[in-house]
């Protein structure tokens, strides 16, 4: 399975809602994804100076963007409930009392605020205003541990005005990490494992459940809000965290702004506008933002020719186009109703470089006039000329043009490539939201939403994968919400809510070579089953006679297997079919026995439904496939095995009582159901001082880019079904077939041989069903707030996976159970499948530091510290996306620290701002260093026996490209006690990642100067002030051994690259290009990152 | 004021640690080179005596490059034998082929007439290699020249040298057309150790260890013998290492070695049969391959008494599987090598001196061949 990772984004109304959600429950019969919310609570008590609740005080909370109207009831108490997230001015009116107003109260999304105030007969003192720093640290009443940023914090936190990095201002965030690949994670759950949500939308797409909005911001983002552990139970299959933005909303006074940046080199320039406006009676409001970026890249130093630093297929040119509308009409008694329209709609388009150079250059490997397809790329052709054993030798370069599909784009097979790899990311995302406040302490809403997002991954010419493809990946949400809060007294805050969404996933990965290779013995668990291809080799009709063979016929003439015209070989493609329906309801009460004291009690229940076929035909077995399979492989083969119909597409994971394997499959599999307690608390013990603590269980779905591998069937059984089965083919123990999900069943033609082989050497079982992994999650706070307006939050954390997902291999047993063996007395595996075998236990410390002021210092200082336990093996691939344990790592129960995390990350984001309007606004950013290289362990079995061995070039994973240690070749001990003669010369671990690397800390510097009362702004940003463009050091794959870390002359170049390997670059000539790109070392970096840019910017405020 | 100096202040200490970590972590690990003068180079030479079809006497050598522990020294290097002798012309460059090395070479040998047998610096591709006798491969281990020079997809090769070199001038026979063939020490003298690993298929090739000499179809020639060992890094430095002197000082050598004779068989794997050391003989490595399989087995005869060697029914291969000696219908192979040093006990895997003892009473490594007792099992 290929999976890619992203580039790169009222009154007794309470009984009618809790009705009406019940009602739509049944509706629906299936109540996803329980969202964020996009709407806060004001909520309070107005008492006299002697503490005494008053009754009808006139209460309104104003902002740009909407006003709030209510009267307290007799104990004095006030709520607001759907209050849009803004900076609000509450203020008190009564008969006889003096007014008072609290400014600067910050609403957040699904926070809860509590404005309380006394009121005077005679004029005094105002009560304290409670306004912070916005999305400072010390923030009393949160129960959960949620830090939110807003858009003016945002452009402290990455430097300037309108940065568009969403996923650098994550890493700004306590408990957000930056993984190796760069992506954010969300305390060290993987790419996958987190709820990313924009306006309430889920934003993850059907298939990876990665993110879909490029990690870019657009300016819409009025906050961004980050909820690590499982949240309030409004949030549901959300992993490890929750990041959910907010978009702006049109206000009055309407705003915009006009900005344009540009950047020499590398070449960039941006525009960017926004403008908010409302109608004077608020009925109307707008917002609309609109981003277009085009810049190139240049990895390693200015001038460094990109050929050289290793940054092959990166990226070289952007173009990103982004376009969100935020509407809201507002009617009703009061305006207490409105109807949402929101709309994003982006493109990213990303183009990589081929090989370290363009594809339009001369010259270059293959053809005069540029670079060719693979088919007629001499080195390519010299890995697909090794790759066919054939009796008769490889393949010619003819005769692989001869049988390779072509590419979508290819017309021939020996065409110039005239396209660059590239990405295109689309993404348009639609809304409709009604909501009502029934009364000022009951608010309701519904919102139906759809996401489209479909990503085209075009890769003609990708030499590290021995393949040309073009993949789809991504996939269509669409979901109905309906979500209550109601005040129900002046302790008790209710929320309701319900969810019903529907996920079709769209993936179609096809590449030609694959289906070229998989069939040729490339891939583990594949198969020769091109046997015929040549003369002299297996010749399947003997009709025929010989010569026979399907290139002979196709070329020569002769008697054809063909007569229609010799068909290529089936291009690999695999699809997805599985659709899924995720259900959700929860409710939570917020317990406010005092305004220091806060509890949140909920309770929610995920579920989805996974449409996969049904696992009966697999159970049906018929007394010839009995016999025929105990007495081929020692177990039963499935009835349809027999008849080479066999639609079995589950692995058989249990046995009857008989013995006789069978597919069950676990309703939590195929029908899961997740019951998710969520208790959290606040108590301000002291007027600076807060603690809050929270327990959780949250879900994660397995994406359906786990469960459903199916490659298309039809054109091999099409083109070459009438084919008998090549009877030289046999399976890992030495039986016939290699058909079926456990690839030992027969095949009934050779279409079905080939078939299997491609299905199971690449894509693997076709359906995988598997649960959903649950998380626990444990975090506690406190928080203090220092004069100056500082504050200070310290969590610590801790979080239990539970059936977590990885690939993984069992064991092949006979019928009576006993292990299977190979000819060397090894276990021998069924195909690797999805599961639930992974392992995580992760503990951690989140600090924030904030300081929030109009001039001088503000900005903040956040830390992570996190140490993650995992049995994947750490830096394998796809370590934190889709991985893959290995079963004898698996068997021995092996733990490891994650290999993907710093376990120390912190910025600080400072910015002075003076009166003059002038800013300067560093932004720091540390890590600690990240876990490298191989261990001197490694798991294997040693005759039978799972068993931790020393990792030398005979043991280690990737063989010798791989490997630290080397051994002997006149000695070289066993594969349990290797002699050693050499390593890579540096200190190691036992375990791979044992080591990190140095501590990093790199700079961006924002200046900018906005004079007061000027419409002006004008900046400069520096990223990268120091320079830093080398990547994370890595095993150098071609490290010739000499001794203990001295390597020899041969070093950075492949032993298989043919001579001409040089020449076919231009402009590189006769030089040590690979060694370039490879180095000399053990250990290799490459100059991968963008080098210092200076940005000079203009805005203008309309 | 104050206020704001400190501010200042701390930016600067903040900028002035992010100038100074910045790309840190990008960083290679430091790694430490070994330390190449702690190793051992020692070359024995001495008079090989070829029976077949006619007595020949050519150059025997042991070659030894080992770290302190007794493994090898290096993984890759390039060995130059230098001597009095005078080799072939024009008849090396068939050794040199080896995964290693993918350039193709000059044309004539580089070595040939001018008293010394080379090895060839390796070459990045596309760089012509210098034509010689052991090429870019071959180079000396923990006992003895091979073609075991690693390449960067690692060092995992256990290809022995088939030898004589220059076999054709020998005229040397030892089996109708074979000319040259690999020593190996197998089970029982020799336990192979268990290489398989998991997914990780056994290497191919490791059906024994080097017995460590490495012979030659030239004329002996009296006089001083050296062995120099070039060692070249990754930015093209080159480290050299050379042997103290070996002497031929004499030309004598060990007579041939009479054919070992079949005792018995039992049908069941094994045989017996009977060597007749030759006087000056102080060990005999006897050889028994089964030509179908290639497995090798090797028993050791002290001392120069006659004596019955059995070879077992059956033998562990390096994966672990106990497997039959000879298998029945398979052509069998037994072959004496005497030596008037101790073979078996310098080699691998039991020694771990880093400078073994190679040579005899005579201060030579002679080394004496038997004809070949073959038959179908």
């Amino acid at each position: 399975m290929y999976v890619l990772s992203r580039f790169s984004p009222r009154g007794h109304a309470h009984r009618y809602i809790i009705g009406s959600l019940l009602a739509f429950v049944l509706f629906f019969n299936s109540v996803g994804t329980l969202l964020a919310g996009t709407t806060g609570t004001i909520s309070g008590t107005v008492t006299t100076a002697q503490g005494q609740g008053i009754n009808g005080v006139r209460v309104s909370a104003v902002a740009p963007t909407g006003r709030y109207q209510t009267t307290t009831n007799p104990q004095g108490f006030y709520s607001f409930t759907g209050v849009a997230p803004d900076t609000y001015t509450v203020s008190f009116e009564a008969t006889g009392y003096q007014p008072v107003s609290t400014t600067g109260v910050n609403v957040f999304a699904d926070q809860v605020v509590t404005v309380s105030s006394p009121l005077a007969k005679s004029l005094i003192t105002i009560g304290r205003v409670t306004a912070r720093g916005q999305g400072g640290a010390f923030q009393p009443t949160q129960t959960q541990d949620t830090y939110t940023v807003t858009a003016s914090q945002i452009d402290t936190q990455l430097g300037k005005k309108d940065a568009v990095s969403e996923s650098s201002l994550i890493f700004t965030l306590p408990g957000a990490s930056r993984d190796s690949s760069g992506y954010p994670v969300i305390r060290g759950g993987r790419e996958n494992e987190e709820g990313f949500q924009y306006e309430g939308i889920p934003y993850t797409d059907a298939f990876t459940n990665q993110f879909v909005n490029s990690l870019a911001l657009n300016g819409g983002v009025a906050s961004l809000q980050l909820t690590p552990g499982a949240g309030d139970a409004s949030i549901g299959n959300n992993g490890t965290g929750t990041l959910n933005l907010i978009s702006k909303r049109g206000a009055r006074p309407a705003f915009g702004q006009i900005e344009l940046e540009a950047l020499a080199f590398p070449y960039s320039h941006q525009f960017q506008t926004e403008y908010g406006f409302a109608t004077p009676d608020g009925r109307f409001s707008n917002y609309f933002s609109f981003l277009g970026n085009r810049s190139n890249s240049q990895f390693g130093p200015h001038g460094y020719d990109t050929a050289l630093n290793g940054a092959f297929y990166s990226r070289i040119f952007q173009v990103g186009n982004d376009f969100s509308d935020n509407f809201f009409y507002k009617f009703g008694k009061n305006q207490n109703q409105s109807i949402q329209v929101f709309y994003e709609n982006q493109i990213f388009q990303f183009y990589n470089n081929i090989g370290g150079i363009d594809q339009n250059q001369t010259g270059a490997v293959g053809i005069s006039s540029g670079l060719c397809f693979r088919t007629c790329d001499p080195f390519a052709f010299a890995n697909y000329n090794s790759f066919t054993n054939f009796a008769n030798g490889g393949l010619t370069q003819a005769e692989i043009q001869y049988m390779m599909s072509l590419d979508p784009y290819q017309t021939n097979p020996i065409q110039a490539l005239n396209r660059r790899s590239a990405g295109f990311q689309p993404n348009d995302t639609f809304k409709i939201q009604y909501s009502n406040n029934l009364d000022a302490s009951t608010y309701v809403t519904a919102k139906y939403f759809k996401v489209n997002s479909v990503v085209t991954f075009d890769q003609p010419y990708t030499s590290a994968s021995y393949t040309d493809d073009v993949a789809l990946q991504g996939g269509l949400s669409t979901g109905f919400t309906l979500d209550a809060t109601k005040q129900i007294n002046s302790k008790n805050l209710l929320k309701i809510g319900a969810i019903s969404s529907f996920l079709h996933p769209i993936f179609n990965f096809y590449a030609p070579p694959y289906g070229l290779l998989s069939n040729t013995g490339t891939f583990s668990n594949s198969f020769a089953a091109f046997g015929f291809v040549k003369p002299g080799d297996f010749c399947p009709i003997a009709a025929f006679g010989t010569p026979c063979g399907y290139l002979y016929n196709g070329n020569t003439g002769g008697t054809s297997f063909f007569p229609g015209g010799v068909p290529r070989v089936p291009a690999y493609l695999e699809t997805t079919g599985t659709n899924r329906q995720d259900w959700a309801t929860y409710i939570n009460d917020t317990f406010s026995p005092t305004d220091k004291l806060k509890f949140d009690i909920g309770m929610r229940i995920d579920g989805t439904t996974n449409r996969m076929p049904s696992e009966a035909p697999c159970n049906v077995y018929s007394a010839a496939s009995i016999a025929f399979g105990n007495a081929n492989n020692g177990s039963p083969m499935s009835v349809d095995g027999m008849t080479g119909a066999n639609q079995c597409l589950f692995q058989a994971n249990t046995k009857d009582a008989a013995g006789t394997p069978i597919v069950t499959i676990d309703s939590q599999a195929r029908h899961p159901m997740v019951v998710e307690p969520r208790a959290s608390f606040s108590w301000q013990a002291t007027r600076n001082d807060a603690i809050r603590g929270s327990f959780g269980r949250s879900v994660e779905f397995a994406p359906l880019g786990d469960i459903d591998e199916v490659v298309a069937r039809s054109a091999y059984l099409r083109d070459f079904g009438f084919i008998p089965t090549d009877p030289t083919t046999v399976n890992l123990v030495g039986g016939v077939g290699i058909c079926g999900v456990n690839g030992n069943a027969p095949c009934s033609s050779f279409g079905e041989q080939l078939y299997w082989g491609n299905q199971l050497g690449i894509a693997g079982v076709p359906f995988q069903p598997v649960k959903p992994e649950t998380f626990t999650n444990y975090d506690a706070s406190f928080s203090h707030q220092f004069g100056g307006n500082v504050g200070v939050k310290l969590t610590p954390f801790y979080r239990r996976g539970y059936d977590v997902i990885a690939f993984s291999q069992l064991p092949r047993t006979d019928s009576k159970g006993n292990a299977v063996l190979d000819v060397n007395g090894n276990p021998t595996f069924f195909p690797a499948i999805a599961s639930n075998a992974g392992i995580n236990r992760t503990t951690g410390v989140e600090f924030l530091l904030t300081r929030d002021a109009a001039y001088g210092l503000t900005g903040s200082l956040s830390a992570t510290y996190i140490n993650e336990l995992s049995n994947v093996i750490p830096l394998s691939a796809s370590e934190d996306f889709f991985p893959t344990i290995p079963a004898a790592s698996l068997a021995l129960g092996n733990v490891y620290r994650v290999g993907f995390l710093s376990p120390f990350q912190s910025t600080a984001a400072i910015a002075y701002k003076m009166h003059s309007g002038l800013k300067i606004n560093p932004v720091f950013i540390y890590n600690h260093g990240y876990p490298i290289g191989n261990g001197t362990l490694t798991a294997a079995y040693v005759k039978g026996v799972p068993t931790n061995v020393v990792s030398t070039n005979l043991t280690a994973p990737g063989g010798s490209a791989a490997s630290i240690q080397y051994v002997d070749p006149q000695n070289p001990g066993s594969a349990a006690n290797p002699n050693i003669a050499a390593t890579r010369g540096s200190e190691l671990s036992p375990s791979a990642g044992g080591r990190l690397t140095m501590a990093n800390l790199s700079t961006n510097l924002g200046i900018e100067l906005s004079p007061p009362g000027s419409k002006h702004t004008f900046g400069v940003f520096i990223s990268n002030i120091f320079g830093n463009v080398y990547a994370l050091p890595s095993i150098n794959s071609r490290w010739q051994p000499v001794a203990t870390g001295i390597g020899g002359p041969r070093t950075g170049y492949s032993t298989s690259a043919p001579n001409g390997f040089n020449a076919g670059f231009p402009g590189i000539g006769v030089i040590n290009y690979p060694a370039e790109r490879f180095g000399y070392d053990p250990f290799i970096i490459g100059p991968t990152n963008q080098p210092t840019a200076i940005r000079f910017y203009y805005s203008l405020q309309l | 004021m104050h206020s704001y100096i400190k501010k200042t202040i701390g930016l600067a200490l903040l900028a002035a640690l992010a100038a100074c970590t910045s790309g840190q972590n990008a960083s290679e690990p430091p790694f430490q080179a070994a330390n190449l003068t702690a190793d051992t180079v020692r070359l024995a030479v001495g008079v090989a005596t070829f029976r077949a079809p006619a007595t020949f006497k050519g150059i025997n050598t042991v070659a030894t490059f080992r770290q302190p522990s007794g493994l090898s020294a290096t993984l890759v290097n390039t060995p130059a034998l230098t001597g009095p002798f005078t080799n072939t012309p024009g008849t090396a460059c068939a050794a040199n082929t080896n995964t290693g090395t993918s350039g193709p070479t000059n044309s004539g040998s580089l070595d040939g007439s001018t008293g010394s047998i080379l090895g060839s610096p390796q070459v990045p591709p596309g760089i012509l290699a210098n034509c010689t006798t052991f090429g870019t491969a071959g180079g000396v281990f923990a006992y003895g020249f091979a073609p075991e020079n690693a390449g960067t997809s690692g060092a995992d090769v256990f290809t022995l040298y088939a030898q004589p070199f220059y076999a054709k001038a020998a005229n040397v026979q030892y089996n109708g057309s074979t000319t040259t063939r690999t020593y190996k020490c197998g089970p029982p003298a020799c336990l192979l150790p268990l290489l398989a690993a998991g997914s990780v298929p056994a290497p191919s090739g490791f059906t024994g260890f080097t017995q460590g000499f490495i012979t030659f179809g030239l004329t002996p020639v009296l006089g001083n013998y050296s062995l120099s060992v070039g060692i070249q890094n990754s930015t093209g430095q080159t480290t050299t290492v050379t042997s103290n002197t070996a002497v031929m000082a004499s030309l004598v050598g060990l007579p041939p070695y009479p054919t070992p004779t079949l005792v018995s068989k039992d049908g069941t794997g094994g045989i017996v049969v009977n060597v007749i050391p030759p006087v000056g003989v102080t060990e005999t490595l006897v050889d028994l391959i089964d030509a179908s399989t290639g497995s090798t087995l090797t028993i050791v005869v002290q001392g120069a008494a006659p004596a019955n060697v059995t070879f077992p029914d059956t033998f562990v291969n390096s994966v672990g599987v106990t497997t039959q000696s000879i298998n029945p219908g398979d052509t069998w192979r037994v072959t004496a090598i005497g030596v008037n040093y101790p073979a078996f006990e310098a080699g691998p895997p039991g020694n771990t001196s880093s400078a073994p003892t190679t040579t005899g009473a005579n201060g030579q490594a002679d080394i004496t061949f038997s004809g070949e007792l073959s038959q179908i099992y």
